[in-house]
């Protein structure tokens, strides 16, 4: 199974480690990944695939990509880390 | 979209349900020391196809078999191979039937041989878990429910739950929404109503809860080396709570 368009994905380098994002677009070995928060939809961030871990979580087809729809998406496999972030 | 089936729906889906879940009673009957993981598929995959049944899986986003065959430290997707059981494996069988326009899909982690005593703390721990997530699908409650129950039963017992993966919708189609994550906060997420129909399957691990996926592009296995299991069953949820379909 490759990456695709409205997976959910898992970063594995760099300083997002672990954070999961959302697949919005793909070039190449490339793939455009967003949060709605710290990558908005606008300007998503550039990763390479090998960056990145697979997950067999989809948005529906119809879902609208939008920053506060992603935001709301991901917030429940987001919430440990951001919960985390307000503790310190 | 999350959709919902009327109870004649649900009586043809038990029917996939009831496929899927003896193709993997005939699994584990077989799952002894020596016998290959390809002559598994085999065996799951004649029982499937002599009731005028399809494996779900076979073709599905290209997987090459009947069913999904994780050896030990494979958390899930194995590709069957001519690899041979060994006294001490564990083998997690994921099979999925699809009949009369819907699909049906149950795993099971079988023991081979003596298992270590952790080992089998991990299947106790994780069937338990699945049974916790069952018992919170009913109507009124949240998906968040189901995945907080998980998470507790799992933790609680010094294991660690994979986030990568998790539980589904399912109906005519083999994944549907909505998803139901092994881990999470109660009351959160959707709303769970009378006709629905998912797929709950808690993957849990010994040591670290980092998975990677094997050059094959579908072999999920801990990065730690340590083992991993995996149960599922499919429910529907009803008035009188959650019956689970996928019953030999």
């Amino acid at each position: 199974m490759d990456i695709l368009k409205g997976m959910v994905v898992r970063s594995i380098k760099g300083h997002d480690k672990e954070r999961f994002y959302l697949v919005i677009n793909i070039e190449n070995d490339y793939v455009f990944i967003s949060d709605g928060k710290t990558r908005r939809s606008e300007k998503p961030k550039k990763k390479n695939v090998k960056h990145l871990s697979k997950t067999n979580i989809f948005v529906d087809k119809t879902f609208i990509y939008t920053n506060k729809k992603i935001r709301q998406f991901l917030w429940r496999y987001n919430y440990v880390e951001e919960m985390s972030n307000l503790d310190e | 979209m999350i959709t919902v089936k009327t109870k004649k729906e649900i009586q043809r889906m038990s029917k996939a349900c009831e496929i899927a879940a003896l193709a993997l009673k005939t699994a584990g009957e077989h799952c002894e020391v020596g016998i290959t993981t390809l002559e598994l598929d085999n065996i799951i995959n004649k029982l499937i196809v002599s009731t005028g049944a399809k494996p779900s899986f076979l073709g599905y986003g290209g997987f090459p078999a009947s069913a999904c065959i994780s050896i030990n430290d494979e958390v899930i997707h194995g590709i069957p191979s001519k690899r041979k059981l060994s006294s001490g494996d564990i083998i997690g069988v994921d099979v999925g039937a699809y009949y009369d326009d819907f699909h049906g899909d149950n795993a099971y982690t079988f023991s081979v041989g003596e298992i270590d005593i952790e080992v089998d703390k991990l299947l106790d721990v994780t069937k338990k878990s699945l049974s916790e997530g069952i018992k919170m699908a009913v109507v009124g409650n949240r998906i968040g429910d189901i995945s907080n129950a998980i998470q507790m039963c799992v933790e609680k017992n010094g294991f660690t739950i994979v986030e990568e993966y998790v539980g589904h919708g399912i109906g005519k189609k083999l994944h549907e929404m909505p998803q139901i994550p092994n881990f999470g906060l109660s009351g959160k997420g959707p709303r769970l109503i009378e006709g629905m129909t998912i797929a709950i399957e808690p993957m849990v691990n010994i040591g670290s809860r980092i998975v990677k996926v094997d050059k094959d592009n579908w072999t999920v296995r801990t990065s730690d080396g340590k083992f991993s299991a995996h149960f599922e069953n499919t429910i529907a949820i009803t008035a009188d709570g959650p019956v689970i379909l996928t019953k030999v």
